[in-house]
């Protein structure tokens, strides 16, 4: 999934299933999480309807509405749920019941749940004692060390604040050193700081070969975790991939652009002349163009811009941020 | 903007803005918010405001605190006072006022564990005090008003159904005036001991309560606790033949308040543990259980 | 120093020399700010001092040294009447789930003061204006937490304060209930005409509704001003071509431009110095005149993040 994208939809959704050359599964390493045609129900409810994709060593982000399945996706992927029907295969085996590989992947659930009499150094401790290691302690603070609370370690967990218990949480799944890890909003009350430091954690771990799934709800940070998303829309598989390429192939719809510039409406007057223009709005200072053309606007632009003698201050596409894609596939 | 009431003439129109809009009107203090909390506290206690379901236990205890004065009232009233005539008590006296309290006891204790864990727990539990603290209310006035809702609730099953007694009494009676003239005194024995009781029971239901988020732990809790400790002292004054071991009658809270109530009605029992020592036992309990959770209320920390 | 013009020149929230322990702990020390109309921002890394400051604004606890004004009022000595002017939307889940939305922000209407016919009225006003006029007379059991959160505004604001303090309000919201908060935290704003002081993590939905920012660094205020101000703008011009075009970028070297990344003429993402304006015009005509396709033409900034991460600098000298 390197620098493609594709997007899956219904039929009610214009935009074409695109087969990129090269995708179908040549990757540079082997996929180590596979969901293969899952779907999940509950009694009358579809969790997840026909859900298939593969994902490699990287940071893949999981965008999804409220009620999309992604906690379904993750309790599969932990075992904590079967799939109706479907296989999902974590390192190349299935996960239920599979007691060697829980020892291979790493969960940071969403919920607080950490035991609050415990100091840091203990619960951390006490999962790599729980995984089988032979030198906990050591492997204990090497994880607190991991995701930056060294100065904790000896305090008990219910004096920490949330995003340190979100820390907390984190350190445990490290501490045995997981191929897998996955993480269902991690980074929930950690201030600005902490967040950049725990997104240049997963960097780092995935630079290292880890494989690292984080759902979350902020797409502002999922751009920064690296490009590839998988984007589950009513429990189906909307989008997978690198999502410039996916904005990209959103191409029957027209795209966005704001130019700020002096004298806006006499260059909004020539702009409206392009073939490809179909709504221009006047601002004071700036002007909004949806264009089908987009090559036409760009050499258009700064040729109208000279003609009426106007400055020109920027020009930027007003659609390019994962926000755009994800309200796209999920509107 | 418009006078809303002028009638439009024809070929006009006009678009109402409603909008946001600010308050510049009267705004009430401390104590109005107070009674918002307290008229809070007693109709949900009641079930008011709530599903159906929440309705039926509180009616079906209230139901059973009003059943002794319904019974005797409802049968003086459709058959007449000979049917008591077996019993060699005037008919006012089948169920003596001063026994009422004994009769409810329990009904009214129970209540007290439904009120007072739905008075505080469900705020600590989802965290609501926030909300309650930045207003006009603090800590301490926020927790006076829910103990005086579980008061107020509790009155109406301590005060009502003996005063419903004690009513019909007097319109039963062959001279009501001069029934009434005669037994005045019991009127205020009523309000006095339905009051003593309530708020007993109000101030160590809410100190259990207080302590606890969930509601069914704290009810059961406090019922747990009464009835144990209930036990244990009526179990010590029997079983050990001292002078002292009456005494031990003071540490049973089912009995505790209903002693103040024979005290005030001026009924002794043979249990001889005079009607003061009752009363003392009564406000230092009351007074140690509000200082508790108050001191567990005013911490606070948000 | 709020930036929006505002009716009033005095400051919504003034503290001076503001100082709180806790035990050992400084929790402010010696901070001093000044909130203004509009929406201000206030920022800082956990543990900075953000709900302390936050307590001794609603008047729950007074400070150890300096003085506080909040609508003008000392919070420590008037604490009732100014928690009637001021809203509060916590960062927690603080709703009852058994009452009904509509029956709750009654409640908390007429708990700071509203007469019962009024609070009735604007309960059902207020929870019209976020939202959720038809969902009013449902349980808050049954809400979404975008529903949820509308309700908390509901309650912040149904009092009609003067200004509200927001904790956290897109926290846990999928992107489109988030988009959908900050639309109507901006209505709040400029619709209601009620200021407001936010406190969230996520600087780019800062980025979007605050007009000012605060940032608090280890109980100090280390910077404060509007937020344009504060995002000045850098010195540099970055381009990004639809295809490449070697006349134009010859056309620019040989007008003298700077280039900023050492590029060759067939790339397509440019970053130039832009120590003149007329830099502004020169990309244009050459790229008029040399047939070039713009399709990003950006000055640098300042992110709110760049900010953030400068004054709340780790170990930084005092």
């Amino acid at each position: 999934m390197n620098g493609e994208g594709k997007i899956l939809l219904e039929a009610q959704k214009t935009a074409r299933i695109a087969a990129l050359p090269g995708h179908a599964g040549e990757h540079a390493a082997a996929p180590t999480i596979t969901l293969d045609h899952v779907s999940k129900w509950f009694g009358e409810k579809v969790a997840l309807s026909d859900v298939s994709f593969a994902i490699g060593p990287g940071v893949t982000t999981l965008l999804g509405p409220n009620g999309a399945g992604k906690s379904t996706v993750l309790k599969l992927l932990t075992g904590q749920l079967r799939p109706s029907s479907g296989t999902v295969r974590v390192l190349g085996q299935p996960v239920i019941d599979n007691l060697p590989l829980y020892r291979r992947i790493g969960l940071v659930p969403e919920q607080e749940s950490v035991y609050g009499f415990l100091t840091l150094r203990e619960f951390v401790e006490l999962a790599a004692r729980l995984h089988g290691l032979a030198r906990p302690r050591e492997a204990a603070l090497r994880a607190i060390a991991l995701v930056g609370l060294n100065d904790a370690a000896e305090r008990r967990l219910d004096e920490f604040s949330k995003g340190m218990r979100q820390r907390a949480k984190i350190a445990q799944a490290l501490v045995h050193e997981p191929e897998v890890l996955i993480l269902d909003e991690p980074l929930t009350g950690a201030d600005p700081r902490q967040r950049l430091e725990l997104i240049a954690l997963f960097e780092r771990l995935a630079e290292q070969g880890a494989t690292i799934l984080v759902s979350t709800h902020v797409l502002a940070e999922a751009e920064r975790m690296g490009r590839n998303v998988l984007v589950l829309v009513d429990g189906k598989l909307a989008a997978e991939g690198d999502f410039r390429r996916i904005r990209d192939l959103m191409n029957d719809r027209p795209r966005r652009m704001r130019v700020r510039c002096e004298r806006p409406r006499e260059l909004a007057a020539l702009l409206v002349r392009e073939p490809g223009t179909s709504e221009v709005r006047v601002q004071p200072d700036a002007i909004e163009v949806e264009t089908a053309d987009l090559r036409a606007f760009a050499l258009a632009v700064p040729r109208a811009a000279r003609t009426v003698g106007a400055r020109l201050y920027a020009v930027e596409p007003l659609d390019e941020s994962l926000e755009s894609v994800f309200r796209y596939l999920v509107e | 903007m418009n006078d809303g009431g002028a009638v439009i003439g024809r070929g006009e129109g006009r678009i109402l803005d409603r909008g946001y809009q600010h308050y510049e009107g009267r705004r009430y203090g401390v104590p109005w918010a107070m009674r918002a909390v307290i008229l809070g506290t007693v109709q949900r206690s009641l079930g008011f405001r709530r599903p159906t379901s929440a309705k039926i236990f509180p009616l079906f205890l209230l139901l059973g605190c009003f059943a002794p004065a319904l019974i005797v009232l409802g049968v003086r009233l459709l058959v007449g006072g000979q049917a008591f005539a077996r019993r060699s008590v005037p008919v006012d006296q089948v169920v003596p006022l001063w026994r009422y309290f004994d009769l409810i006891a329990t009904l009214v204790m129970v209540l007290t564990a439904l009120a007072a864990s739905e008075a505080l727990c469900p705020d600590r539990r989802q965290r609501v005090l926030p909300l309650y603290y930045a207003s006009l209310l603090t800590p301490r006035l926020y927790l006076a008003a829910r103990v005086a809702g579980v008061v107020l609730v509790l009155c109406v099953a301590t005060i009502l159904p003996p005063l419903l007694l004690w009513t019909g009494n007097v319109l039963l009676a062959d001279d009501p005036w001069s029934y009434l003239a005669g037994h005045i005194g019991q009127f205020w024995a009523i309000l006095g001991a339905g009051f003593a009781l309530a708020l007993f029971d109000a101030a160590i239901g809410c100190a259990v309560a207080g302590f606890s988020e969930r509601k069914a732990y704290a009810a059961g809790a406090l019922l747990g606790g009464v009835i144990a400790l209930t036990t244990v002292a009526e179990t010590t004054w029997r079983s050990v033949h001292a002078d002292w071991s009456r005494y031990a009658l003071l540490f049973a809270p089912l009995r505790v308040p209903v002693g103040v109530g024979n005290w005030l009605f001026g009924h002794t029992t043979p249990a001889a543990v005079a009607g003061a020592w009752y009363l003392a036992a009564l406000v230092v309990v009351t007074i140690l259980a509000l200082a508790i959770i108050e001191r567990a209320y005013a911490a606070v920390r948000f | 120093m709020g930036e929006v013009d505002g009716a009033s020149s005095e400051p919504l929230v003034l503290a001076r020399e503001v100082s709180k322990n806790y035990g050992a702990i400084r929790a402010l020390d010696r901070a001093s700010l000044a909130v203004g109309p509009g929406c201000t921002a206030l920022l800082g890394e956990n543990g900075a001092g953000k709900s302390t400051l936050l307590k001794l604004l609603l008047g729950l606890i007074a400070p150890d040294a300096g003085e506080m004004r909040v609508l003008g009022r000392d919070p420590a000595r008037e604490g009732a009447a100014v928690r009637v002017r001021v809203g509060y939307f916590p960062e927690h889940d603080c709703l009852p789930v058994d009452w009904q939305a509509q029956d709750f922000v009654r409640h908390m209407g007429e708990v700071r003061g509203l007469p019962a016919k009024v609070a009735v009225q604007r309960a059902s006003d207020v929870l019209a204006e976020v939202g959720l006029a038809e969902e009013r007379y449902r349980p808050i059991g049954g809400f979404s937490t975008g529903m949820k959160q509308r309700v908390k505004l509901a309650q912040a604001l149904v009092h009609d304060p003067r200004l509200v303090f927001l904790d956290e309000p897109t926290n846990g919201l999928d992107p489109l209930a988030r988009d959908q908060m900050l639309e109507l935290i901006r209505r709040v704003v400029r619709e209601m005409g009620i200021n407001i002081l936010v406190s969230s993590h996520l600087l780019s939905d800062v980025q979007q509704v605050a007009d000012a920012v605060i940032v608090l660094d280890r109980g100090r205020v280390t910077a404060q001003g509007s937020l344009r101000a504060l995002l000045a703008e850098t010195d540099s011009l970055t381009l990004q071509l639809i295809a490449p075009a070697p006349a134009f970028v010859a056309g620019l070297r040989a007008a003298g431009a700077r280039f900023l990344d050492a590029v060759t003429n067939d790339a397509t993402e440019l970053m130039l110095a832009l120590d003149d304006e007329r830099l502004f015009d020169t990309v244009r005509d050459l790229a008029a005149e040399t047939g070039a396709g713009i399709v990003l033409l950006r000055r640098g900034a300042r992110s709110l993040e760049d900010v953030f991460l400068s004054e709340t600098a780790v170990g930084a000298a005092r």
